[in-house]
């Protein structure tokens, strides 16, 4: 039931936005799980009775699939495990470095296990800001639903687990790779680019993150047997447990959408495609770094800032890199079915805003 | 689903002091804030920072409650020029 207290001075914009967040919820649920949803909305004037919505899906349940699916880094990957590397790690849906027929089939290889490892730390980097975006969640609700705090905090811990197996992957692969692979380094930069939007977009941003994966693992790794199978075993337990999240952070949203005005949700838009903006220079500076690791692991490099290839070719190598890691890290998000219903339950006007922007990632 | 507002602020104080002493504690600290409801997040927040000077759980709910009132919104800009 709700605070009649609060609700009394709730105006219709207010209603309207509860009804937004309900639906928004219902329409996430709906996607993320595979029974019936349930919901049952009621609007008395402006007050709305959000405790008739029935899913099939809460916090418990998250704690319960949680606990079911948990794994530990040393089953995943053991401390000493040596890296293969006659396979591809990514699939070319991921990595579409076919078209460089320029390169040997090794040298394609290569540039997939360097896009691989780079993808690995990307997960690591986003890893960071999302971890203490959970924790502030966790802390709001201390002293309130018990489920919720657990889910949260689980969420935490998974997520600083995620970030430990890749950076030993990270390790092992600087380790084993033929030459020294760049990626980049200032996590805690990107963490602050993220974390100084809206608290909406902040979860907007993280549902993107975590449905995304989702997308990557079940349409592009799950089926393909060619590739490495440490790696698609990495991907797999990663995409175990950010099904859950994908739950969590839609209940986190519902709950920041019912509190806001519809300029809060308008700037949250704003700041998503801000946000959007910057990962994409993140990802521009990480392609070109790719072009660098690349000739060196191949030997062509003649000096310490080149390439080894043509002004061309390097061109063509780097412009290819960024058009998979767009593709990869914005657009499977930015398009998932389910996310794109979450907007447009937001806002029509913000979610056609996001729409626009999709052709520049695909 | 709604997460401010004088329910959600008793709720969580009941947690650490039970219902009458919260219900207690709510009005004082409001009378204290210069609230007179605790319908938005800057209430919450104006609450929330009321609170953090009694220190021990006091003071984490507060820190709680403050939180909740930040991603919900809530502003110390807001309260200022209020104020």
């Amino acid at each position: 039931m709700l605070d009649n207290t609060t609700c009394s001075r709730r105006g219709a914009s207010d209603a309207a936005a509860d009804i937004s967040a309900l639906i928004l919820l219902t329409a996430i649920v709906r996607h993320l799980e595979t029974g019936e949803t349930e919901s049952s909305t009621t609007v008395s004037g402006d007050v709305m009775e959000t405790e008739m919505l029935r899913f099939n899906y809460d916090y418990a349940t998250c704690v319960k699939n949680s606990e079911r699916s948990s794994w530990r880094v040393d089953e995943v990957m053991p401390a000493d495990t040596r890296l293969d590397f006659s396979r591809p790690f990514l699939p070319e849906a991921l990595v579409p470095n076919s078209a460089l027929d320029f390169l040997s089939s090794e040298e394609r290889l290569m540039l997939n296990q360097i896009s691989g490892n780079a993808y690995l730390n990307l997960f690591a980097f986003v890893e960071e800001y999302i971890l203490v975006t959970v924790v502030q969640h966790a802390q709001a609700e201390m002293f309130g639903d018990r489920d919720a705090i657990r889910a949260l905090v689980r969420f935490a811990d998974e997520e600083v687990k995620h970030q430990r197996l890749f950076e030993r992957y990270r390790a092992a692969f600087d380790r084993d790779f033929a030459s020294p692979a760049e990626v980049l380094e200032s996590a805690a930069e990107v963490a602050q680019v993220i974390l100084s939007k809206s608290p909406i977009a902040v979860m907007l941003i993280t549902l993107h993150i975590e449905l995304m994966t989702q997308h990557h693992y079940t349409e592009c790794v799950k089926d393909d047997r060619e590739l490495d199978p440490l790696f698609a075993s990495i991907l797999k337990h990663h995409w175990l447990e950010e099904s859950q999240h994908a739950k969590i952070d839609a209940l986190e949203l519902a709950k920041l959408v019912a509190m806001a005005t519809p300029t809060a949700i308008d700037k949250a838009f704003d700041d998503y495609l801000d946000i959007l903006g910057a990962f994409d220079g993140l990802l521009a500076q990480q392609a070109q770094m790719d072009v660098r690791s690349l000739g060196r692991a191949t030997g062509r490099v003649t000096d310490a800032d080149g390439t080894g290839f043509g002004a061309e070719e390097s061109e063509r190598i780097r412009r290819t890199q960024l058009q998979g890691y767009r593709r990869t890290f914005v657009w499977y998000g930015m398009t998932s079915p389910m996310f794109v219903d979450a907007l447009e339950q937001m806002s029509p006007e913000g979610a056609a805003r996001v729409t626009a922007r999709v052709p520049h990632f695909s | 689903m709604i997460m401010i507002g004088r329910d959600t602020v008793t709720q969580k104080l009941a947690q650490v002091l039970g219902r009458e002493a919260a219900l207690e504690l709510v009005a004082r600290t409001m009378g204290e804030a210069g609230l007179e409801t605790l319908n938005t997040p800057d209430d919450q927040l104006r609450f929330a920072n009321a609170l953090i000077p009694l220190g021990g759980l006091y003071e984490a709910v507060g820190r709680a409650l403050k939180i909740q009132a930040i991603l919900n919104g809530g502003s110390d800009d807001a309260n200022a020029s209020r104020a």
